[in-house]
């Protein structure tokens, strides 16, 4: 019995020892980004893809981008806890707070059975933090890391793919282009931003708040600027009652700053800044995160010195003509 | 309970801790450990049809001494309809009933007399087919007097209920497992090592195999008419290799944990792809249930003994019933047709058993003329599995139509290379262990302890590198 109790065990360790090494030999970039964070951080923003529209290379001190695409706050609050041990002494935690935030569901059961929208956070986040967590879910996709990574031992010779030449967007297809996709991302975001109890979301986004406050950081609710005819579709009723009366009674009751471009003129009425209704492009985040970064002057939150001056940010950039 | 989840993994080794440390001073306590353990395991998924199991075990087991008891031969044939009629009866109302009501309101439908009759929502328990089978062939051995009866009612439940065999056979004699609950088990070291490489093995073929063919024949399969017809035999193909690495797998399972606990089942498959005609196909797949039917239908129905039609209906009938036991569908009851008509030119040249030894023992290759009948063996297989996996009748008719269009010489639509070569693979394994118990039956001639554990890591690393990661219920499982 001895030998066969020793041989298992010896089987075990060894397969355990493999399966542990190729399951982190690779990670999705998402991942490797919040686990490999290498230095301290002085300003970091979370939120869904509209997150996107944070670079702080214009920075001298130092930030980073948590952002995922269609992220909830219960996800926000998780993500905050893994990181905060990596943030400054009185770092700057933007929040920026999507339309439909308030009415998501933590695993974002909208998208259906087949909804790999949680797989990620197995990655990185501890059991307690995964939402309805299941040891079945982690074990399957622990499994499908490992294959991924040992697939991708021996990669496949990609074909080379011709790059398309871009055709010049005039301004009117591309404003077109704009209307359409509001119309058809409203519909959706509406129906997403209703689809749940948003008490729920409230006190997570009060719970990320509280615990930013208490550890001396310093939480701002942002509204990240979003395409004119995106901005008004959604109506001002509905904007009220599902976003607004929410995120400003935060504001105020907690007493934090709340910054809203949803609809500000010097960015929405330009359809040159957009990559999409409501996702801006390059040139849209550089003109952004300049009023961004001097409105944070403004509170007190960064000094002059902590951004670089104008030609120096374009160059960053890559705007230079 | 699924052997190829998690609970199991845990399940299995807690069983085993209680199993030879806690209770291994005493059989009676071992005995009910098992009994308790499988409850558990089958409970797991339901735990109202565990009434069934002991019901059915408390019927069986009074029955058997009631039977020992009884002289008088009304009597004693009064008492095994009573067993007859207890199990056919569960089997027949869980299993067959909607089947038989919607067939009988369909024919007085076809002869103009309008039935109202309301199918019922039945679900059907898990294992049903299988334990029904291993109690009835009990009482009917004790009637025979071929067996004696049990007064141990805690080793009968366990030989009703064994876990690693409750669910999907192998379908056990009480003549084989039930003495071995008489006796006190002694760990075996090589017995449970290579019960552990036969689980391993098991595991390969039901998730590597079984699960990534499952995922393109149920594809092929549901969708069937945008096909053609070389994908559609690229399907039948991959349903051949489903059911097999599915149902092989958990035999092989099922015997491994057997042995981790010091029980010898009985050998479920053997090598059946290789066979050189159907009649030895008959021998070498699903074994336990073949010689069930041949010793308790075949043979009491007058078997080869009668003159030629006797044998002719007798082999329908055997293959029909058994077509039939695998569930109530009239594309199960063809599918058994449809073997019996492959069997009927062997049989009536009484050719049916000239292939009963081993497969081509001595080559790394079969011969030219063995080569050729193991072909035309297998594609007769595959032809009869698209009735077995097909919705309906209709469903198959069309299917195989179309396989058999001009399309068939066409480029399949979909060309999975990972899993052929898989396929592939787990073949040569086969044919270089085909004359074991199981393909690594072989690796116990090897002496190195070290050799035996690396081929178990290759194993379980290429079982986690490949396996499907949708996990898939076991075939047998719903019959």
């Amino acid at each position: 019995m001895k030998k066969f109790i020793f041989e298992i065990v010896l089987l075990f360790l060894i397969v355990t020892i493999t399966i542990n090494y190729i399951n982190n030999l690779d990670k999705p970039p998402r991942v490797n980004k919040i686990l490999n964070i290498n230095e301290n951080l002085d300003i970091i923003n979370l939120g869904t893809s509209h997150g996107a529209n944070f670079n702080y290379a214009t920075l001298s001190i130092h930030g980073e981008s948590f952002n995922r695409a269609g992220n909830t706050l219960y996800y926000d609050l998780q993500n905050y806890k893994f990181i905060k041990n990596h943030l400054t002494d009185g770092a700057i935690l933007l929040l920026p707070i999507s339309y439909f935030s308030f009415g998501l569901d933590e695993n974002r059961t909208d998208r259906g059975v087949v909804n790999p929208f949680v797989n990620d956070f197995y990655e990185y986040l501890p059991r307690k933090s995964i939402y309805s967590y299941s040891e079945k879910r982690a074990v399957s996709l622990k499994i499908n890391r490992i294959q991924k990574n040992f697939r991708n031992l021996f990669p496949e010779k990609k074909k080379i793919k011709k790059k398309k030449k871009k055709s010049v967007l005039d301004t009117v297809s591309h404003e077109e282009m704009l209307k359409s996709f509001a119309i058809k991302r409203v519909v959706h975001h509406k129906k997403i931003g209703t689809y749940s109890n948003p008490d729920k979301n409230i006190n997570y986004l009060k719970t990320l708040i509280d615990d930013a406050k208490q550890s001396g950081y310093h939480p701002v609710l942002i509204t990240t600027p979003y395409y004119i005819e995106y901005a008004e579709r959604f109506g001002a009723d509905w904007l009220t009652k599902n976003y607004y009366q929410y995120i400003t009674l935060i504001s105020a009751q907690n007493n934090i700053p709340y910054l809203d471009y949803g609809n500000d003129n010097r960015i929405s009425s330009i359809p040159e800044l957009f990559k999409n209704s409501d996702h801006l492009n390059k040139k849209g985040i550089a003109v952004f995160n300049e009023i961004l970064f001097d409105d944070l002057v403004k509170l007190g939150l960064i000094s002059v010195d902590d951004v670089i001056k104008k030609k120096e940010q374009i160059k960053i950039i890559g705007l230079e003509k | 309970m699924l052997f190829n989840s998690l609970d199991f993994a845990i399940f299995l080794p807690t069983v085993f801790i209680l199993y030879w440390f806690i209770t291994n001073r005493n059989l009676k306590a071992q005995n009910l450990l098992i009994v308790l353990a499988s409850y558990f395991f089958y409970g797991w998924w339901d735990w109202r049809f565990l009434t069934l199991i002991i019901f059915s075990t408390l019927v069986d087991y009074t029955v058997g001494i009631a039977l020992s008891r009884q002289a008088n031969n009304t009597k004693r044939s009064m008492l095994l309809w009573t067993s007859i009629l207890v199990n056919l009866g569960f089997l027949g109302f869980f299993k067959y009933y909607n089947f038989f009501l919607d067939n009988f309101v369909t024919a007085f439908s076809f002869f103009g007399a309008e039935i109202q009759a309301n199918s019922l929502s039945i679900i059907l328990p898990v294992g049903i087919s299988f334990y029904t089978f291993q109690t009835l062939s009990y009482t009917i051995d004790v009637y025979k007097r071929e067996l004696e009866p049990t007064k141990d009612i805690i080793a009968f439940s366990a030989f009703v209920s064994f876990f690693p065999q409750l669910v999907a056979g192998p379908i056990e004699r009480a003549s084989n497992l039930l003495p071995q609950f008489y006796k006190k088990r002694k760990f075996d070291y090589s017995k449970a090592s290579d019960g552990v490489r036969q689980i391993l093995w098991g595991l390969f073929k039901k998730m590597v195999i079984a699960d990534n063919c499952a995922e393109y024949a149920n594809e092929i399969f549901n969708n069937s008419a945008n096909f053609n017809g070389s994908t559609l035999f690229l399907g039948a193909l991959f349903f051949t290799f489903q059911i097999y690495g599915d149902f092989s797998g958990y035999s092989d399972i099922a015997i491994g944990t057997s042995r981790l606990f010091g029980f010898n089942l009985k050998q479920n498959f053997a090598f059946p792809y290789f066979s050189r005609d159907i009649a030895e196909f008959w021998r070498r797949w699903h074994i336990s249930l073949s010689t069930w039917f041949r010793d308790y239908l075949y043979i009491p129905l007058g078997g080869s003994r009668g003159g030629t039609w006797m044998k002719i209906r007798n082999t329908f009938i055997i293959f029909i019933v058994s077509g039939f036991w695998h569930g109530a569908n009239w594309t199960f009851i063809v599918w058994g047709a449809l073997n019996a008509i492959y069997f009927l030119p062997l049989l009536l040249r009484n050719k049916n058993r000239v292939h009963l030894g081993a497969i081509t023992t001595s080559y790394y290759f079969p011969s030219l003329n063995d080569g050729i009948n193991m072909m035309i063996t297998f594609l007769l297989t595959v032809l009869a599995w698209v009735f077995f996996r097909a919705e309906n009748i209709g469903h198959a008719v069309n299917y195989i139509s179309e396989m058999f269009s001009s399309s068939l010489f066409a480029m399949p639509e979909m060309m999975p290379l990972e899993i052929m070569l898989l396929i592939a693979l787990s073949l040569i394994i086969e044919w270089f262990g085909k004359e074991g118990l199981y393909a690594l039956d072989v690796l116990n001639k090897i002496k190195s302890p070290f050799i035996k554990l690396g081929i178990s890591f290759l194993l379980i690393i290429f079982t986690i590198l490949y396996m499907s990661n949708s996990e898939q219920e076991f075939i047998y499982f719903q019959f």
